[in-house]
């Protein structure tokens, strides 16, 4: 193991910002990517679920 | 004998494509989580410090990972592009789609993490090396070939026209990898090649580990993107209607 303390940690040896900096990028970056893709997904469903719908609807006032 | 016939172009229809898919992603995700994590533990626990950088070489974590899949997300969304242009098969350009936002966002982070490193070493966030540069402009192609693709409106149509620039595109792939040694550029050799490697042997494991969880991160993201894609596209057929009732 070659920390001593936390704050050396966090310090990365005077490079913090740039070491946190990129890995924190990257971290945003995976998790927008996931979150965006949830939300598309979502959305598709419900558009698709609603589209069906609002078909049946015809269908079963056209039948009657 | 009774051999066994694997009908591989059944899973060129994006319907069973679809559920292909849907069960191969948690696998890869899986994989990817795992492997990040144990990468990241190298990466700050087991990796020593570096002779002439110190900590802040450990950006290389991430920059190298991020700028390896850059390129080669590139060339398997030309390949996939390719594809589509050779056999007219659809999935080819939903996969080609499905490729670019995360290929993008790769060269967006390899231009970050680049920035970040280059700061405190050459003490300059951005330089117009061919490295540099040529990465830029593999961002901008990604960018390109998504709104040349949203730009038109016909799905079919799209997926020809951004094949082409694809295709034209995979050209600045080998420039990128070969820039540091066919040009002086400020940005380093590379640190691993076939002869063997200029780094410490648990570095070199720890990136090789970030590189595989990177890979498997992008082709989990990509099986998801194209899930959406394909129920987009085909939300007019019978089977979307089926598998979303």
């Amino acid at each position: 193991m070659q920390w001593h303390s936390w704050t050396e940690f966090w310090q990365m040896g005077g490079y913090g910002f740039y070491v946190w900096g990129s890995f924190g990028a990257t971290a945003l970056v995976v998790i927008l990517e996931i979150w965006q893709l949830r939300a598309q997904r979502r959305a598709l469903l419900r558009n698709l679920l609603s589209e069906i719908s609002s078909e049946e609807e015809t269908h079963t006032s056209a039948s009657s | 004998m009774k051999t066994r016939v694997v009908h591989w172009f059944k899973f060129a229809s994006p319907q069973s494509f679809y559920g292909l898919a849907g069960k191969l992603w948690p696998w890869f995700a899986a994989v990817a989580t795992l492997l990040a994590a144990v990468g990241l533990w190298i990466s700050f626990f087991v990796a020593p410090v570096d002779a002439q950088q110190g900590q802040g070489y450990r950006i290389i974590f991430v920059h190298v990972p991020a700028s390896q899949l850059s390129m080669l997300i590139y060339l398997v969304m030309a390949g996939w592009a390719g594809l589509g242009l050779a056999f007219n098969t659809r999935l080819s350009g939903m996969m080609a789609c499905a490729l670019a936002p995360t290929g993008a966002l790769f060269a967006f982070l390899s231009l970050v993490t680049g920035a970040l490193w280059g700061k405190p070493m050459w003490g300059a966030w951005w330089v117009w090396d061919a490295r540099l540069t040529s990465e830029l402009i593999l961002l901008f192609l990604y960018l390109g070939f998504m709104a040349l693709h949203a730009s038109i409106d016909d799905p079919r149509r799209a997926d020809k026209a951004s094949a082409v620039l694809a295709l034209v595109g995979a050209v600045n792939v080998p420039i990128i990898y070969f820039s540091v040694k066919w040009w002086n550029t400020l940005h380093q050799g590379a640190s691993v090649s076939l002869k063997g490697s200029s780094m410490a042997s648990t570095m070199l494991t720890g990136m090789l580990i970030m590189v595989l969880a990177f890979w498997m991160y992008a082709i989990a993201i990509a099986l998801v993107r194209v899930r959406n894609i394909i129920l987009d596209r085909e939300r007019h057929t019978e089977w979307v209607k089926h598998a979303v009732a």
